[in-house]
Formats: C-alpha cells, structure tokens, sequence
C-alpha cells in the first residue's frame, strides 16, 4: 500500500497550466464553458466502448457527447467542457478507466476548419514544454498505404497477416477485416509516425463511422489526430439525422450481441434531440492526460495523474 | 477446466498455450479509443524457457495451467531424474533432466526449494537464492595478476563452475547468488 502521490509536484503545476490555458484559448473565442451530468440513465452502444454502472442502475458518462449535443441542438451555440469521463476495462500504460476529456463543438464549422483549430489549440497548450515541427493531414486510406504497404479497399485477410508478421505480431485467434484495420493502425503505423509532427488522419471507413457524417465518396467525415506516438483527440463532422442515427445505434446493438455483449438502450433523449435538429456543426475530443504525457515524454499515464486504484 | 479472461492477464499468470505451460512475463493493454482492445503479450514457455510475443483481442478466454507452488526438499540425483519430497506428506516428485535445467548444479542435497507443480508433475524449481557450496578443483591465484579482473575459474561440489577471485583456494566454501550465478563471498567455519 502505498498513500502517496504517483504525480511529481512539477506534473501538477504543468497540468493546472493546460487546465488554465484551455480555459483561456476558449474564452477569447466565445465558446462558452458547460457542465453536463457524469451520471446518465443511458450507457453507450458502441461496440468497442462499455460503461460503468452504478448500485442504482444508471451510468457514468463515457464522453459528455450526448448531453453536449442536447444543448447543442437547444441553444445552438459553441460549447466545451473539459471533464473527467469513464470506461470500464481499460487500463494500460496509455488507457485508465478514468480519464480528463477536452470536448468541444463549433456550429457551422466543418471537420476541416476543427482540425485546424485542434492544431491550434495543442500549439497553445503545449508551448514552453515542447514545440511541434509541423502539421500533417493525410486520409485513412493514404496511411495504410504509406506506412502499412495496404491498399484498405482491396486488402484481404493474408495481406493483413502478413503486415502483422513483418512487424511481430503473432495473433491468438482470427481477426476481421475491422479488427486487422483497428491493430494495424494502432500498433504499426502509429509507432512509425514521426512523434514530433502533429498528423491528422480523417475519412475513415464507412463502418468506423461512429457518429460522423458520411460523404459522397461513402467515407465517414471523421479524424484523429496521433503526436508524440498516440492518439490523441478524435473528431466528427456531427451527424444531424435523427433515423440514421436512430439506425447506427441499433446496428451498434446488433454487432454487441454477435460479440456475445448486452443489447444497450438506446438514449432515447438524444435521439429526440436531433429530431428537435442539432445544428450543422463539427466537435472533436481530446485525451488530456495524454497530452500531459507527450509534454513530459512520460511512458505511463499514472506518471501524470495523482493517483490511481492499481 | 478454469479459464483466464484476456481482462485478467497481469504478469505471473500461467496458462496453456497449444498444449503448453506459460507464464506471462508481460502483458500490455492496448486500444484505438474507439475501436477493438487487444493485449500485446510475452509468455515463457514453462517447459522450454523459450520467452514468445501473442496477441489476444481482449475478451479471449484462455485455459488457465493448473500449476501450484510447493515447498519441497532436495533429496538426491540419480542422474536421469531429482528427486525432491513435500515435507508434510513425506510424498516424494521425481524431475526429468529437461525440466530441472541450469538449477541442477546448484543443488547438493537438502535444500529448501519451490517445485511448480502442473497436474501434479513438477515442471520447474525455484532453487534457494544463496546457497553454500565448497571448491573442488581451482588454479592456485597469481598474486598480483589483476589485468583480466582479477577472476579465475572454480569447479563446485556439484561440478558447477564459477568466476572468483584469485585469493580463493580449493576445499574452501563459498557463498553463490544463484540467480545470476555470481560469486558473494567466502563462508568461514
């Protein structure tokens, strides 16, 4: 046992900076600052993404996404909030079941114009600790292709097998398509990106659409951006229609009870909210203690929180 | 048969893997925020030594090894086998020659050991860290010679041969740290 913090006093004093410059980036822009319940009587139907219940049944918020974009759809203005969220089962060197969430949303704005303003905003926040060499956007197609040597559209599953050989990875049990995307992404190319240029990756697949629009093309208006060798922030352009949305969760639903996981019910206050009409508008969300890290090149997220349960 | 959930894998954790006994030496939990969990795995072989890498999407179930750690006795060797005895039940377990390995040379008899039993075979023994064990055969020391270290090698009871210093002479006892082989000191009577 022991009762000490894990974060040194200079961590603390870096992380009340960012929290103060964060507050001050957006206050100079007119988005105002919300709040929005950690307690929801709705969870998540993300496949990959399971949230914690409480003794009387309801469930910590995941993201403040659907709440945000209540107000959102209500008050139509720009918002942010910056917030500790929670996930079950992930813990790692770079995941913690309970982490600092930067989200924000920009009316009228598309995907492209946030994308610039993440740049932005991780400049403001990182200066005087490290400086980013340069911005680099790429789509998802054209990083499989460049890092991986995977052409997305034609790949099959000896294509990905053989990726994951070169690079040393044995797998357990057979993957799908989705899953080969997911792990190559993650463990091949991330680590390859140069760590000091901010890359923004955006048009994912179709079926990694979560809540992003999809474009002509049938790809899915949505980014991420990876610096100092993670991820580090995610982003939509929103999807505004009520049935599709409506439709992607109880897909979301379905391929849950496949992975042999709980149906989840659908938040049904947020579906009456894009029927009200949420503004067209692009949001993004940035993991905090992950950007803490990258500012102090720290190997492990409990070197920048205070404490943790393991 | 009991199972290990991928949520449950931490180092020390030992299962079966195509037929054989692990033990996780590492496990890494990773994940794209929104998409698929893997853990990023390094397993020794228990019955080889042999350390791999796997992938597991997390979720997968994994046959738990059914091993259990016991104190036991060193008996003797007859050569092929060890011999070692559970001290309660005076039961004794029998060690093939692949799966003592390198910690046979530093038993002579009598010493304290953990034996990991799997379904009731002995696959590894974890021998005490320090044990005491006395010059058979050394070149006598040239005083004086420090240029490579300082060392020479000593011929054990048990035939294992370690670096030591020059001023050690046979027939005298010595102190060894048996994990990484080293000399400690000399034991005086």
């Amino acid at each position: 046992m022991s009762w000490e913090p894990q974060a040194a006093l200079d961590v603390l004093n870096m992380r009340a900076e960012v929290n103060a410059r964060i507050r001050a980036f957006f206050q100079i822009r007119n988005v105002i600052e919300v709040e929005t319940p950690i307690l929801n009587r709705y969870a998540v139907t993300d496949l990959h993404i399971d949230s914690i219940a409480t003794e009387n049944s309801k469930y910590m918020h995941t993201s403040p996404e659907y709440a945000m974009k209540r107000l959102l759809a209500f008050h139509k203005c720009d918002i942010y909030q910056l917030c500790k969220v929670f996930r079950a089962n992930e813990s790692g060197r770079q995941h913690s079941d309970e982490f600092t969430m930067l989200e924000w949303y920009r009316v009228a704005w598309t995907y492209k114009d946030l994308m610039k303003e993440v740049a932005e905003i991780i400049v403001a926040l990182v200066s005087d600790y490290i400086e980013p060499l340069d911005v680099a956007y790429i789509s998802y197609q054209q990083i499989f292709k460049k890092y991986a040597g995977i052409d997305i559209q034609t790949a099959n599953q000896a294509d990905f097998l053989q990726v994951c050989g070169d690079h040393s990875i044995k797998l357990n049990s057979a993957l799908n398509t989705e899953q080969f995307q997911d792990l190559v992404l993650d463990q091949v190319i991330i680590p390859r990106l140069e760590k000091r240029r901010m890359t923004f990756v955006f048009d994912f697949p179709a079926d990694q659409a979560a809540l992003a629009k999809l474009n002509d093309q049938n790809c899915a208006e949505r980014f991420e951006l990876y610096f100092g060798g993670v991820e580090l922030a995610n982003g939509f352009q929103e999807l505004t229609d009520a049935q599709e949305q409506l439709s992607r969760f109880e897909e979301d639903n379905r391929q849950r009870l496949l992975a042999n996981k709980k149906a989840i019910e659908i938040d049904a206050e947020f579906i009456a909210a894009l029927e009200y009409g949420l503004p067209e508008s692009a949001g993004v969300a940035i993991g905090v203690d992950r950007l803490l890290m990258v500012m102090l090149g720290a190997k492990d997220i409990k070197n920048v929180t205070s404490f943790s349960l393991d | 048969m009991a199972n290990y959930n991928s949520n449950e894998f931490r180092a020390g954790l030992k299962l079966i893997l195509d037929g054989d006994p692990y033990n996780i030496v590492e496990n890494e939990f990773v994940k794209p925020g929104k998409g698929q969990a893997f853990n990023r795995v390094k397993l020794r072989n228990l019955k080889t030594g042999r350390v791999v890498d796997r992938t597991f999407k997390s979720g997968e179930s994994v046959e738990a090894a059914d091993v259990m750690d016991t104190d036991m006795q060193y008996l003797y060797s007859d050569g092929e086998e060890w011999h070692f005895m559970e001290p309660q039940s005076f039961e004794q377990f029998a060690m093939s020659k692949e799966a003592i390995g390198d910690a046979a040379q530093w038993l002579k008899g009598q010493e304290d050991c953990v034996v990991t039993l799997l379904d009731g075979i002995p696959l590894s023994v974890a021998v005490p860290n320090f044990v005491e064990l006395q010059v058979t055969q050394t070149d006598p020391g040239l005083r004086g010679d420090t240029a490579q270290g300082g060392t020479k090698p000593a011929t054990l009871e048990t035939g294992a041969v370690v670096k030591v210093p020059l001023f050690v002479e046979e027939n005298e006892v010595l102190r060894i740290d048996t994990r990484n082989g080293e000399y400690v000191s000399r034991v005086k009577d």
